[in-house]
């Protein structure tokens, strides 16, 4: 049984000074800089009150019980909503230890638990900075805004009184076994939802704001967690083992709820839209092709509900209008299935260690692709081989428009790639020295040598630099970078 | 000895305890005050105004008119790289989203406004002079209010036509300050009525405060030119006249009549011609710099515009035309490595003042949203219309004379409207006028005749765009963000 009360008072304040010109390496003070000095200063706090109890029970090694509770309050909610109350509970059983499975000797480890409780989220993500905030539930004004040297003010944010916790409920299923001393194997599914999302909601610009932070939404992710290991071949006097591992994340995220209760919401201009009972998906015009006969690009028409796909070969058009030809694509960004898998290995102080890692599934909208594959609209851009191939006559069967009468190219379903990829993250080969080589030196315990190798090769069909990318539309991405490594480990 | 520290322990518990509930509950941010605490002084109520005009400061965008890029006297160099070709291609290269930004600001400082002049009907003032401020200031804010919603009738909505305004859709009149208000389209004539009496409520507000050449802060004088600006677009001719007319015969705003003048007034933000002009000073309050018009690269050792006008546009200047000699310089330019000279526009060379210790400029000039020289156009073209040809000749020639010292005799009917609509045309170019009267005109066009179309942006629609009247693209479409947002608004503008 534990307890306690714990207050967390934070204040971050800095204050910055800018000068530039600088011309003389012996006079560096910001008196010596000839123009622009600029000072700043910002201040912040933030305060958390928090009282929790945790309670635990064990009988007889076997049973395992935990309970705990706690109540929050954070400064940065509204005056009446400042306190939330989270709970947790869980049981395991280490069936090993029961007497109808101690003298199975081929099973080392069987432990079976279940989990659930609740968590809160205080943390806001502020709009294009992505700093945590501490005010959203306040409407303030600055002064900023300068007219003959007097300070304007301005409403800087519109605040919500009833801004609260957002709240996250995860229950877990799980086994961990391991078996004739080679094989290892953890699983789990998880429901995870979570509710009175903290977000910037998205607001008509007509009441002065694009977006005020509110407790919105629902989400709701479920999966399958496996990791599983096994040791193929094991000579421990030669310190010589091969382990083979592999490890499978399978997830299904869907929005459960939304703002002002709509059943969809197409975010303007963002090409993804968030539906209730499925998945954040790409929703935007979808592609058809080109006209054989006129060069004419085609869309097909959405249906009278856009959050269904509709891609009837007899309703499309030829005038492209991103609102009203959005559709859901049926396409999510996220990928449903990740993992990795290698093996490793070693021998009288040898080893090689390999990583792979997967993503399928997953999707990029390739926004370099409408700057280079549209020559007609960018004619000082670098274009790519493949817009050459557009309509010139009658019967062409081409990629690309008519250049002299349509755009080439349109924020379009045809930008969007699958992103699914295999990649070999990591290969390390070592040498450890023995100890008869560092065994009469009292300076090292160990001595390494190895080469390590990243990125090294990618099996993927999408056209772009990086198929790893995390975001949803890709422009100008750098590309993660080959990386190759020789070292020297010493252990002192 | 014992017992005591555990009432000391206990103790400091609810020591820490009692602080930290008080700092909970007493967070308050150190770069921004509370809303409801905004309003208890008349110094509360200036600095709303201030930063009303700080806002309209930036919004005033004549030297960077997007709807000039839309219009027909502009052309897109190749050294242009994407910004604003949808308003100058249409059609599918117009995005219906395009000029969301222009709704999204207006609307962001009408809710403002309106927060203000409800708050302000809350501070009380202890002294004559106070109460005096308080009411100059309400009549800023109602006249700021007009402002926008004028701009935004015009490009969100059908012209005004007195026959159909009281069915035509126009913009949502938000008055009040609701941030989870969802507000519907109010008709043009609602929206129009709404501008008049934002105008005559400010007119009566601030009817003791008296105009002055470049005055920095809203008078009776820039709430009558507005009130002529509107009543010009209402087709109420008489009320237009009357409202103009009374800003020119009052004399405090003479026109220029001599080139070096003229020129000195665009560069170095004269006054002589201007109602109102925003406070500008070289730090902290700068004007918006122009469209690039000019784009001077030292390493060029040229000129690398990204806007130039057409020869078609410049053609319509004589040469005596002091007009034509400050709003054009003939230049040498290099784009994307092509050199030559071309005609390129000059009316924003940039006030010296904001590039101190530099050779170039900054393309930085004040803005300057009400000239007098509009007002002997809205007089001309409102008599004219009003089968007043004599005094819209007054009005006329005593413009042309100022600007090329010669005037016109025996116009009537067509010929005077077509010389009224070709002279407001060379005054108001590349000041953001040209589409809004296109628009108001009922007139479609041709871009045509390009300086060299080797220096320009080609392809299908750039250079020879003939767009027809009432296109439905003189009107811009509501953002698909409200449109998404707010069930009410509704419906899209036609063709959208």
């Amino acid at each position: 049984m534990l307890g306690g009360q714990e207050y967390q008072d934070e204040t971050t304040s800095a204050f910055n000074g800018y000068g530039s010109g600088l011309s003389d390496d012996r006079l560096l003070l910001l008196n010596d800089a000839p123009n622009k000095v600029a000072i700043g200063s910002s201040e912040y706090e933030y305060a958390f009150d928090s009282f929790f109890g945790r309670a635990e029970y064990d009988w007889n090694d076997k049973y395992y019980a935990e309970a705990s509770i706690r109540s929050d309050r954070s400064s940065r909610f509204g005056a009446d909503h400042r306190e939330g109350t989270f709970w947790s509970g869980g049981v395991s059983w280490d069936a090993k230890k029961e007497d109808f499975l101690k003298d199975i000797s081929w099973i080392d480890r069987l432990i079976i638990k279940a989990n659930t409780g609740t968590q809160g989220n205080a943390e806001i993500n502020g709009v294009g900075n992505g700093e945590i905030q501490d005010y959203e539930s306040l409407a303030l004004l600055s002064g900023t805004s300068f007219y003959n040297g007097v300070g304007g003010y301005s409403i800087t944010q519109p605040g919500d009184p009833y801004l609260t916790w957002e709240q996250q409920q995860l229950t877990t299923f799980g086994v961990d076994v391991s078996f004739l001393d080679r094989i290892r194997l953890n699983a789990s599914y998880y429901i995870r939802n979570t509710s009175n999302m903290l977000l910037s909601v998205p607001y008509p610009y007509t009441s002065g704001f694009a977006s005020v932070t509110q407790n919105t939404g629902s989400l709701e992710n479920k999966g399958i967690n496996i990791g599983f290991e096994a040791d193929a071949w094991k000579d421990p006097a030669h310190k010589g083992y091969v382990t083979l591992f592999v490890n499978a994340d399978i997830t299904h995220n869907k929005v459960t709820a939304l703002f002002d209760g709509r059943q969809d919401f197409p975010q303007p201009n963002y090409l993804q839209a968030w539906v209730v009972g499925q998945p954040v998906t790409f929703y935007l015009p979808l592609y058809a092709g080109v006209n054989k006969q006129t060069g004419a690009p085609e869309w097909y028409l959405p249906g009278p509900n856009p959050s269904i796909t509709n891609r009837n070969p007899n309703e499309v058009t030829s005038n492209y209008d991103q609102n009203a030809l959005q559709q859901n694509s049926g396409i999510g960004q996220y990928a449903p299935f990740t993992g990795g898998f290698g093996f490793r290995a070693g021998y009288q102080g040898f080893t090689i260690e390999t990583l792979f890692n997967f993503n399928l599934g997953k999707h990029l909208l390739s926004n370099d692709g409408y700057f280079y594959q549209n020559p007609n609209v960018f004619p000082g851009y670098n274009t790519l081989k493949v817009a050459a191939n557009y309509w010139k006559a009658p019967g062409d069967n081409a990629q690309f428009p008519d250049i002299n009468n349509y755009q080439m190219q349109q924020f379009d379903s045809s930008l969007l790639e699958n992103a699914s990829f295999m990649r070999l993250k990591d290969l390390n080969i070592g040498y450890s020295l023995p100890k008869s080589v560092t065994g009469d030196s009292k300076a090292f315990k160990s001595i390494k040598v190895f080469v390590e190798g990243r990125n090294l090769f990618t099996v993927t069909k999408y056209f772009g630099p990086d198929p790893e990318a995390d975001t949803n539309l890709v422009y100008g991405q750098y590309p993660n970078t080959k990386q190759y490594t020789v070292g020297v480990k010493a252990t002192l | 000895m014992k017992k005591l520290h555990k009432y000391i322990a206990a103790g400091l518990i609810i020591v820490a305890v009692g602080n930290s509930c008080k700092k909970i509950n007493n967070l308050n941010p150190h770069d921004a005050i509370g809303l409801n605490t905004g309003f208890q002084t008349v110094q509360d109520a200036s600095k709303w105004v201030a930063g009303t005009y700080s806002a309209l400061r930036g919004n005033f965008d004549m030297p960077q008119s997007v709807t000039d890029l839309q219009a027909d006297e502009l052309n897109i160099t190749l050294s242009n790289n994407n910004a604003n070709t949808g308003y100058y291609r249409w059609g599918s290269f117009f995005g219906a989203d395009n000029p969301a930004n222009y709704w999204e600001n207006w609307y962001a400082a009408i809710a403002n406004i309106d927060a203000a002049i409800t708050g302000f009907k809350s501070i009380t003032t202890s002294s004559a002079a106070d109460a005096a401020s308080l009411q100059q200031y309400t009549g800023d804010l109602y006249l700021a209010r007009a402002y926008y919603f004028h701009r935004l009738v015009i490009r969100y909505a059908k012209t005004y036509n007195p026959g159909t305004a009281a069915t035509d859709p126009g913009v949502p009149l938000v008055l009040v300050y609701d941030v989870d208000a969802k507000p519907d389209r109010s008709t043009v004539k609602a929206v129009y009525t709404q501008i008049l009496s934002d105008i005559t409520t400010a007119e009566n507000l601030l009817t003791s405060v008296p105009g002055q050449q470049g005055s920095s802060v809203f008078n009776i004088d820039v709430a009558t030119a507005l009130e002529a600006r509107v009543r010009l677009d209402m087709q109420d001719w008489a009320g237009a006249y009357t409202a103009a007319n009374k800003l020119i015969s009052s004399g405090t705003y003479p026109l220029i009549t001599t080139l070096a003048n003229f020129q000195s007034y665009w560069t170095n933000d004269g006054i002589q011609e201007s109602l109102f002009q925003p406070f500008t000073n070289t730090t902290t309050e700068q004007p918006n710099a122009s469209f690039s018009y000019l784009g001077y690269d030292p390493t060029l050792g040229a000129n690398n515009p990204s806007y130039v006008p057409t020869a078609a546009i410049i053609g319509l200047y004589q040469n005596n035309d002091i007009r034509k000699g400050t709003y054009f310089a003939s230049d040498a330019v290099d784009i994307n490595g092509i050199k030559g000279t071309l005609t390129l526009i000059n009316k924003y060379p940039g006030n010296p003042i904001f590039y101190t210790g530099s050779a170039v400029s900054s393309y930085q000039n004040a803005p300057k949203p009400f000239r007098i020289a509009e007002m002997y156009l809205i007089a001309a073209e409102a008599a004219a219309n009003n089968s007043d040809p004599a005094d819209a000749l007054t009005a006329l020639n005593a413009l042309h004379q100022a600007r090329c010292g010669t005037t016109y005799s025996g116009l009537a009917s067509t010929a005077l409207i077509d010389t009224i609509r070709s002279e407001r045309t060379r005054e108001l170019a590349f000041e953001g006028f040209r589409l809004d009267d296109l628009k108001r005109w009922g007139l479609g066009f041709t871009r045509t005749d390009p300086q060299n179309t080797t220096f320009l942006l080609s392809g299908p629609s750039t250079v020879n765009l003939t767009i027809p009247a009432g296109d439905y693209q003189f009107t811009w479409a509501l953002p698909s963000n409200d449109l998404t947002l707010n069930p009410n608004l509704k419906p899209q503008n036609t063709g959208w």
